[in-house]
């Protein structure tokens, strides 16, 4: 078995009902996702693996309110936020998003609170937080001033992070629209798949909003634990998030410094980051470049046409400035430029 | 390295150095290659070189009777300076020798007709 690869292991009674499944099964059904056919290979005993301990463990802090919003206040949240055609909003490599009252910004991981967006949180969201306030649950914030509306389509999803801990207070709140979802949670080697329901909304809390990160696998469809806790699997459909935060406006003082911004010591840090970086490249880019140099200069010799179409753009004695110009390919493509050319050697 | 290319080259990027241009130029052995001629070429090239820096040069490798010391309008004109601005420019190949900085002093070593620019991390 190859690790980190799901399997699914189906059980028979006899060995001959095992050998019809295979026959009619192996390289031919298309039970898999995207269409792909699946193999199956026999097996004497089932592993011991546990199956279910990533799908029970759940972190310190997390709080799920299921059925927190109705059917009918789902549509008039959906509108209010509503993906519009014409409209600017980021598309991400794995999702869409929308911010309101200041804009996430995904370089930094950080709000920028001297800049608060026109558009605001729409007052349709206003009744979630007299609700949410009747289950006293330990929040540092009574209403939000930001939100983050994902839109995730069935494959997409979202890498593991943790909410910046100096950007926003505890929690981070999250109401999940139109899809059932499997969000991972994990904590050095501890990992928890959280079943997140549709019209329920997320509370992380304390460790589960500054010491686990989250994420959601891109994929189209999740395994899930039954109420009988046997397994079975659900297709995603698309999914709308809200995600309600309020700013920090301040250095983080949680108790939990792995994942904390405000922990780290940058000018250190960076000092520290600059020399893992130059031995990074010494190892991974000059010497592996020294190796490979005379058999990748061999078989880079054909110009590429669009390069070679920019060169040609310029007129008679331009100068050309190559950085990085290798075997100096590009030097002759057009003759009538005045060509400077680096490249590294040592 | 081409005298074309040298017209180019500075120092600057060395942390405390200003303007590190032109570099001085030591050569210890050239040699010259043929190049088709093209006076467009060569008049197009030139408002985008610095003279006084293409005049060094030429006293370097002993050229400096060919290149008037100023240049003026007519070069442009003549074709007979042209042509020896050609040979200048893009014929003479400076094999080994040394570049300085003039500010500094740091030497950029010239072998095997490529000058070898790199700095090291703590000096930019």
């Amino acid at each position: 078995m190859i690790p980190n690869k799901s399997y699914c292991f189906l059980e028979c009674e006899s060995i001959k009902d095992a050998e019809l499944l295979f026959q009619s099964l192996h390289g031919k059904s298309t039970l898999g996702q995207n269409d792909s056919v699946l193999y199956l290979s026999y097996f004497v005993d089932i592993p011991n693996e546990s199956f279910v301990d990533s799908k029970s463990l759940i972190p310190s802090g997390l709080v799920i309110l299921k059925d927190f919003v109705d059917g009918e206040e789902e549509i008039l949240l959906l509108k209010s936020v509503e993906f519009s055609e014409n409209e600017e909003n980021q598309t991400l490599k794995h999702r869409s998003v929308k911010h309101f009252g200041y804009e996430f910004m995904y370089g930094t991981n950080n709000v920028d609170p001297e800049n608060p967006l026109d558009k605001k949180i729409p007052k349709e969201c206003d009744f979630l937080w007299k609700r949410l306030k009747e289950k006293s649950l330990p929040m540092e914030w009574e209403f939000p001033d930001q939100m983050t509306v994902n839109e995730y389509l069935p494959g997409q999803g979202i890498p593991p992070h943790v909410d910046t801990h100096s950007a926003f207070l505890d929690p981070i709140v999250s109401l999940s629209l139109q899809s059932d979802i499997v969000m991972e949670f994990r904590k050095g080697n501890m990992k928890a798949e959280i079943l997140v329901p549709k019209r329920s909304l997320l509370l992380m809390t304390g460790e589960a909003r500054y010491d686990w990160t989250h994420g959601i696998t891109p994929r189209h469809m999740d395994v899930i634990l039954t109420e009988n806790r046997t397994l079975t699997t659900a297709n995603r459909s698309k999914r709308t998030s809200l995600t309600f935060r309020r700013l920090r406006r301040g250095a983080c003082s949680c108790s939990f410094p792995r994942l904390c911004d405000s922990r780290k010591e940058p000018i250190k840090e960076s000092v520290d980051l600059e020399e893992v970086a130059a031995k990074l490249e010494t190892e991974n880019v000059h010497n592996v470049y020294d190796q490979i140099a005379s058999h990748f200069s061999e078989t880079r010799h054909s110009p590429w046409p669009q390069v070679a179409e920019f060169l040609n753009s310029f007129d008679q004695s331009d100068v050309l400035l190559d950085v990085g110009c290798g075997n100096g390919k590009y030097l002759n493509v057009n003759k009538e430029l005045m060509s400077v050319s680096i490249f590294c050697f040592y | 390295m081409k005298l074309s290319t040298y017209n180019f080259l500075t120092s600057k990027s060395i942390r405390g150095v200003k303007v590190g241009y032109p570099l001085k130029l030591v050569v210890s052995k050239q040699d010259e290659v043929e190049a088709e001629f093209n006076p467009t070429f060569i008049e197009r090239l030139l408002p985008k070189l610095e003279w006084s820096t293409v005049y060094l040069s030429a006293e370097v490798v002993g050229l400096q009777e060919d290149i008037p010391k100023e240049f003026s309008d007519d070069i442009v004109s003549n074709q007979d300076v042209l042509q020896k601005l050609h040979h200048l420019l893009l014929e003479v190949d400076i094999l080994e020798g040394q570049l300085e900085c003039p500010e500094t002093g740091r030497v950029f070593p010239i072998k095997d007709g490529i000058p070898n620019m790199l700095l090291n991390e703590d000096e930019v």
